[in-house]
Parts: structure tokens; C-alpha cells; sequence
């Protein structure tokens, strides 16, 4: 899992990443082995058990992509986790902003934030529901309500990690308060937020699932407990391979796209730089300018001292 | 053209001033070195040039308008998400500095500074002494009158910080603005400044100032402004020595 994000570089590289896949693979396998041992195997012929078998589930999960019921309750679950994501980044990187920002709203803020972050966000669900109605709202809330800590904790550790120098390099080149925001802040506080967006990432969709057993007629979450109603055990189990398997795309889909480092440039760059550029003797460095600097750096006009 | 005028610098709450009644003008094209211990506020001053620091007391003009000064100090202070390219043109986006985007091109500016090669580099990717190269290009980006430089290469290793020494002594004439360098070094500043004056602990104003010769490295021991500035700077290290103990 963790060397998706440090694929490239070398065949080394690439044959260990093979073999930790073909171990998690292995693993797994045995996984669905123990899981068909448990409820195929050991159980008594009559027994429940046998609903909730792999030899069930499989079958049902292809059924249920194959009319469409998954894709759609799939497709609706991810939408509310992008809009509850999406209004948890626009709440808490501004505030965290603030936090990391305004030392007093720190200090004064501190208790609040960690007895808020400390509360169960499935404990404001009835509230979500009397204030939200039915439908995606309160889910979405909860969904906020969850993912909004990290995000503001993140982006404040962000803020504070910002290096003064740049600041101070900034402001002597005449920087307003809203330009050291904009070019200095928001880019320094970045890779920050995306490791904070991560963490949102992880904690909402697990939120995300009770928080569609209420309230709500569609989502990968109602249909477990629909499927509970209807006695489709397969179906149930189906579903929750179905969260499982998707849980685990988003959380590589995000460590790759939301690397701190960001997706953009860097690791290539990176390699083939450090190679080029050597130690830092520093010959090269300062090589004096070209002679006949004057005319090309100054466009205006000499002065006479 | 700029000029200090009784300048006087004290920390909020503190019982003495940094530094009192300091006059300096400083002209188009020459490298004034300010040499002093640690402590003696120097680096304060250069602040109060850049106009970062607030001044206690007295003026700083700046006798063309819609330039300013700019300021480099010891770390390069490079912003990482950005190449060296855009790190230079950095300046030249604020709106302080719309007008400068005019009159200096960068890629000409980094072919000059001997680092166009590096222009889409990663700072990272860059050795100190590039860094600090780019650093200083990005303060001449924005066209200023004055170039403050505080302790510009004392990070680097010793035949990175000569090497960069040479290179600043042989154009600092061409690039244009007026140049202060802040260092604890005496022979950097006799070896740098068209003048050098001294930033002494309690003695107000920068003083003496000494025009030295032009010599080669090897020849500073030779001038006879170094005898007279390394006794001084041991008498007012010492000094502030006994200021501290005391204290």
C-alpha cells in the first residue's frame, strides 16, 4: 500500500514493490479462504452462515454491478463524500488559516476544537436530521462534522510550520499583507492540507456509511441495512466488500494525488538534478557573470553616480 | 541616492538603544561594508533600511521615486514550490514593484548571474552557493536603489564564500544600486567596501569609515585600515563582553 507512492526510480524498486503486492495478495487470498472456512465450511449444514459465504457474495456482488444498483448507490455515496469533503475544505483551511495565524484565536480556540474533534460526529446525527431534513444534507453535515478537524488542525501546523525567512524575504520586497496570503501562505501551507485532506479522506468515509443508515433511501450505507431488511445476506456482503474495495481505491487514489509533493513535477526532476548538480563545491556556482552585465540585467538607463 | 538620517533604533521596553544617531549616505554603485560584532545591530539597521524594522527615530529617503531597496539575508530563503525562474521573478509580481517588471528581464538578469542554466531547477536542486546567487538575483529583479546584503555567505564553505566574493567585487559597480553588505568579518568588508565603517556597541553614529585600497585577497593584511579596525573591533568585542558578563 505505502509503496504505491514511491513507485518509480530503478529496477529495485519495482521488483520489491512486485513482491510486497504479491504478498498482500497472498494474504488476502488467505483472507477470503478463512472467511469461506468460517461460513461455509465450519458451520452446520441448516445454518445462517452460509448467506454471508463468499461463494454468496461474489456472485451477488457481479449481479449487483451488473444491474446497476451498485453503480448507482456507489455513485451516490461518493457524491455526498465530495460535496461533505469540499465544504470541510472550504470551513477548515480558512479557520485553520486563522488558528495557525492569530495566536489568540489559538489559544482561545483549543479547548473548544479538541472536545468538538473529540465528539463522536455520528452522535450529531438526530440533530443533522432535525436541522438538515431527510436526503444528503444531514449526511453531508456529518460527513463535515467529521472531516473538518484534521483539516483545520493541519492547516494552523501548516501555518506554523511556515518558514519566517520567507516572510521577512517577502515583505522587504514590498509585499502587502494580501500578497504574503496569496504567495506565500496558501502555496506554503499546501502540502499541509493535502496531508490533512488524507486524513479527512479517511475518517469521512467511514462516517459516511452509518451516517446513510439514516435517513436516507439510496448509498452504499442504506443498502446494507436494506439488504439486512430484505434477508439478501448476499447482497449485504456484497455491499460491504463493495465499501471495502472502494474505501481502499480512494485511500490510494488520494496517496498518490494528494503526495505533499503533489502529482505535478519534483521526483523526476528531483533525481536527474541531483545528479547533474553534484556536491556543493560551489566553483560552478560562482562562476563570475559574463562581462558586459550592465547593459543586459539594466534596461534602464545608467545612472551617474 | 539614499540617505539615513539620525537614525536610532531601541527595543520596546529595553533601557538602551541599539544604535543612535547614525548618518549614512549611500551612493549609486558603491559597496558600503558594515562591519561589527554580534549584537551591535547591525543587521537591525540593515532591517531598518529594507524597511522591515521600524526606525525609533529618524528618517530613511530614498531620493528616487518608485524604487526601494531590497534585502538578502544569510539563509537564501528560497521558496521551494517554485523554480528558480519564477523564485527570481518573485519581486517583479508584487504590485510595489509593477514598473520594474519593465526595466529588468529576468532571463537576461539569470544569463548574467551565471545561473540561466538552472532557471527551471527546484531550489533544492541547487548547491548554497547557487542558491544564494538566485537569492540575489531576485533582489535585483526588482530594479531597487539599494541592495542590502546581511551576511550573505557565511553559511557557505570557505571556497564557495570566496568564490562568491570575488564574483560580487567583480560587478558590483555594473549592477547599478548602491550596496550594503552586514558582516562580522572584517577582512570580507575591507576586501568588499568602496568604504567600511564600524558599528561599535554604545558609541553612537558608524564610525570611523575607512576607504580602503583595492587589494587582492592576500594583500589585506597589508592596508593599514585592517590594524586599525581589528584593534577597535577587539576593544568593542571585548567590551560588549564585559556588557554582558556584567549584566
Amino acid at each position: 500500500m505505502n509503496g504505491a507512492g514511491r513507485v518509480v526510480s530503478g529496477a529495485g524498486r519495482v521488483v520489491s514493490l512486485a513482491r510486497t503486492v504479491g504478498l498482500q495478495v497472498a494474504v488476502l487470498a488467505v483472507a477470503i479462504l478463512a472467511w469461506w472456512v468460517a461460513t461455509d465450511v465450519l458451520p452446520a449444514p441448516q445454518s445462517i452462515a452460509h448467506a454471508f459465504s463468499p461463494e454468496e457474495a461474489f456472485p451477488a456482488l457481479r449481479e449487483m454491478i451488473a444491474d446497476g444498483t451498485m453503480g448507482a448507490n456507489a455513485t451516490t455515496s461518493l457524491a455526498r463524500l465530495a460535496v461533505g469533503l469540499a465544504l470541510a475544505l472550504g470551513i477548515g483551511v480558512p479557520v485553520g488559516l486563522l488558528v495557525g495565524g492569530l495566536p489568540l484565536v489559538e489559544r482561545a480556540t483549543g479547548g473548544l476544537f479538541q472536545l468538538l474533534r473529540m465528539t463522536s460526529p455520528l452522535s450529531w446525527a438526530p440533530i443533522a436530521v432535525i436541522v438538515f431534513g431527510v436526503g444528503s444534507r444531514p449526511v453531508e453535515a456529518l460527513i463535515v462534522a467529521a472531516a473538518v478537524w484534521p483539516l483545520i488542525l493541519s492547516t494552523a501546523a501548516g501555518v506554523h510550520a511556515l518558514d519566517r525567512d520567507w516572510l521577512l524575504t517577502a515583505r522587504s520586497l514590498g509585499a502587502r499583507r494580501s500578497e504574503l496570503v496569496r504567495t506565500i501562505v496558501l502555496p506554503g501551507v499546501r502540502p499541509h492540507v493535502l496531508t490533512g485532506l488524507r486524513l479527512a479522506l479517511g475518517i469521512a468515509w467511514i462516517v459516511l456509511v452509518p451516517a446513510e443508515m439514516l435517513g436516507v433511501q439510496s448509498g452504499l450505507g442504506y443498502e446494507v441495512l436494506n439488504a439486512r431488511d430484505q434477508l439478501a445476506y448476499d447482497e449485504l456482503m456484497a455491499t460491504v466488500l463493495a465499501i471495502g474495495i472502494l474505501g481502499y481505491l480512494l485511500d490510494l487514489g488520494a496517496q498518490v494525488l494528494l503526495r505533499p509533493g503533489g502529482p505535478r513535477r519534483g521526483r523526476r526532476l528531483a533525481l536527474s538534478a541531483r545528479r547533474a548538480s553534484g556536491p556543493p563545491t560551489s566553483h560552478t556556482a560562482a562562476r563570475p557573470a559574463a562581462p558586459g552585465l550592465a547593459p543586459h540585467a539594466r534596461r534602464a538607463p545608467a545612472r551617474v553616480p | 541616492m539614499v540617505a539615513v538620517r539620525e537614525a536610532r533604533y531601541r527595543y520596546e521596553g529595553a533601557t538602551a538603544d541599539v544604535f543612535a544617531a547614525v548618518d549614512l549616505e549611500l551612493r549609486a554603485g558603491e559597496t558600503f561594508a558594515l562591519v561589527g560584532p554580534s549584537g551591535c545591530g547591525k543587521s537591525t539597521l540593515l532591517r531598518a533600511l529594507a524597511g522591515v524594522e521600524p526606525l525609533t527615530e529618524g528618517t530613511i529617503e530614498h531620493a528616487e521615486e518608485g524604487r526601494r531597496p531590497s534585502l538578502v539575508i544569510q539563509r537564501p530563503a528560497l521558496l521551494p514550490w517554485l523554480d528558480v525562474r519564477a523564485n527570481v521573478r518573485f519581486g517583479q509580481r508584487l504590485a510595489a514593484n509593477r514598473d520594474a517588471a519593465g526595466r529588468i528581464d529576468v532571463d537576461a538578469l539569470l544569463a548574467d548571474f551565471g545561473i540561466a542554466h538552472v532557471a527551471e531547477r527546484l531550489p533544492r536542486e541547487l548547491s548554497g552557493g547557487q542558491q544564494q546567487l538566485v537569492a540575489i538575483a531576485r533582489a535585483m529583479a526588482i530594479d531597487p536603489d539599494v541592495l542590502l546584503l546581511d551576511e550573505p555567505f557565511a553559511a557557505l564553505d570557505p571556497a564557495a564564500r570566496w568564490a562568491m566574493q570575488d564574483w560580487l567585487r567583480g560587478l558590483a559597480v555594473e549592477l547599478g544600486p548602491a550596496i550594503v553588505i552586514v558582516t562580522h568579518d572584517p577582512d570580507e568588508a575591507l576586501y568588499l567596501g568602496h568604504r567600511v565603517g564600524l558599528l561599535r556597541h554604545g558609541v553612537p553614529g558608524i564610525g570611523p569609515i575607512w576607504e580602503p585600497r583595492r587589494v587582492s585577497r592576500g594583500e589585506l593584511p597589508t592596508l593599514p585600515e585592517r590594524a586599525e579596525l581589528l584593534s577597535l573591533y577587539e576593544t568593542t568585542v571585548r567590551a560588549g563582553r564585559e556588557l554582558a558578563l556584567a549584566i
